[in-house]
């Protein structure tokens, strides 16, 4: 007999998070899902940019100056440090005067509602590697120390780090899911007979699936998409998106419309998602820091696969195209 | 597995407790983060090759995904990119079947 299979979701970080328990009782999920309510409280009065009192609000305001921070919070703006050094300055979670430019200085819902009147701005690009360089973190004071005038928006890794931390949570389940607003990490045995299937959407017809990922009983998989087909706003007579080009200030403007990527963690799929989406129009990024395959959409309707490939050596292979179709 | 408690009902100190129960673990989380940091720009390294998969090649993965195009799979490493923690397999979704209930999606 196939184990029950139970889900719980509730709002948080500008979206909906959803568990789902494989052989576990409606009891204990509606617990575990009471703890991942507190902790997404947590995790949002650590890095929502849209709470004034939130370490990250705090952080962006001091402008120079030694700002208190907690360990969970410092490991994840280490992690973004890494990130942004391995993908030469792609993934740069500085750029948010850039996005606040444009407009995008309030949840997603309001500035859809009331699109904002702005001046179209000069390119406002991220703060760069050498710009990151400058950022000190004293993991025994709980201080970290941003160059003056860079401020920066964690949102996306947060997402990420955020799906890891629960399935961390409920790891000695059966089987499970967390959802974050499209951010993934399944474990365990799945829904299904013994594996778990996950739709990739199609960008261009969000109502379908341009893939399907199948994983077996699987120890744990991340997964994480980029997409330029939401969270996108007016402005005048422009329309914008909100995965800005580091290099320019200015939304992305390469052939890909989404970029799928998967990983041991949701992190890194996070990362490597973005990175190689802001990348777009560039020859393909060497490795996938870690995430093994991505899934490419095009604007004109390609769907492609690439993934890392066996290396005898140390040096880096380019990344293959295993798959591609119209 | 230990228990945690639902928010609407949590006393404080339900609350309290279940933060410092929560505290410890996310001490784990953040030596997790810490590990994949390592692992970045390490070309994934596997014993079993990925490949697409031939037409001509059933698909093997089962009666489940048969009457669908299994086009790719792909290994997924374990965090420190020394084995394959998983192979996944990438289907070509046909009219007339059931979309999953679980999909990634740009957020």
């Amino acid at each position: 007999m196939a184990p029950p299979v139970s889900r719980r979701s509730f709002p948080a970080m500008s979206t909906t998070v959803e568990l789902t328990g494989v052989g576990i009782a409606d009891r204990d999920l509606d617990q575990a899902a009471g703890l991942a309510r507190l902790l997404a409280e947590e995790w949002e009065r650590r890095f929502s940019r849209f709470r004034p009192e939130s370490q990250l609000s705090r952080l962006n305001a001091a402008n120079g100056e030694p700002c208190s921070a907690d360990d969970t919070f410092l490991g994840l703006l280490e992690t973004a440090i890494s990130a942004v050094q391995r993908t030469s300055g792609r993934f740069d979670p500085s750029v948010l005067p850039a996005l606040e430019a444009l407009g995008y200085d309030r949840g997603i819902d309001r500035l859809k509602a009331a699109p904002p009147s702005i001046r179209i701005p000069e390119p406002l690009p991220g703060a760069g590697v050498s710009g990151w360089d400058l950022v000190q973190i004293d993991r025994d004071k709980g201080q970290v120390t941003l160059p003056p005038g860079m401020r920066i928006d964690l949102g996306g890794i947060a997402k990420g780090a955020f799906a890891d931390l629960l399935a961390g949570e409920f790891a000695a389940w059966p089987g499970g899911s967390v959802d974050v607003g499209g951010d993934l990490v399944v474990w365990g045995a799945g829904p299904g007979e013994t594996c778990w299937a996950i739709g990739i959407e199609d960008p261009a017809h969000p109502e379908r699936d341009a893939l399907v990922i199948q994983a077996p009983e699987a120890s744990q998989v991340g997964i994480a998409t980029s997409g330029t087909h939401r969270r996108r706003w007016r402005a005048g007579s422009q329309e914008f998106h909100h995965l800005i080009d580091p290099r320019t200030g200015l939304p992305t403007r390469g052939g890909m419309r989404s970029v799928t990527a998967l990983a041991p963690t949701a992190t890194v799929a996070e990362i490597a998602a973005k990175s190689m989406l802001i990348a777009a129009d560039e020859p393909p990024l060497s490795d996938l820091f870690g995430a093994s395959v991505a899934a490419l959409a095009s604007a004109n309707g390609h769907v492609e696969l690439l993934t890392s490939v066996a290396s005898d050596n140390d040096g880096i292979e380019p990344l293959t195209s295993i798959w591609r179709a119209t | 597995m230990e228990r945690a408690r639902p928010a609407g009902s949590a006393s404080r100190a339900v609350q309290e407790r279940a933060e410092r129960e929560a505290g410890a673990r996310r001490a784990l989380f953040i030596a997790s983060v810490a590990g994949l940091v390592a692992t970045f720009g390490v070309v994934a390294a596997s014993d079993s090759p990925l490949r697409a998969i031939d037409e001509d090649r059933p698909p093997p993965i089962g009666e489940a995904v048969s009457s669908r195009r299994v086009v790719a799979e792909v290994p997924i490493l374990s965090v420190d990119g020394q084995r394959v923690e998983t192979v996944v397999h990438f289907i070509a979704p046909e009219p007339g079947t059931t979309a999953p209930r679980l999909r990634t999606r740009a957020s």
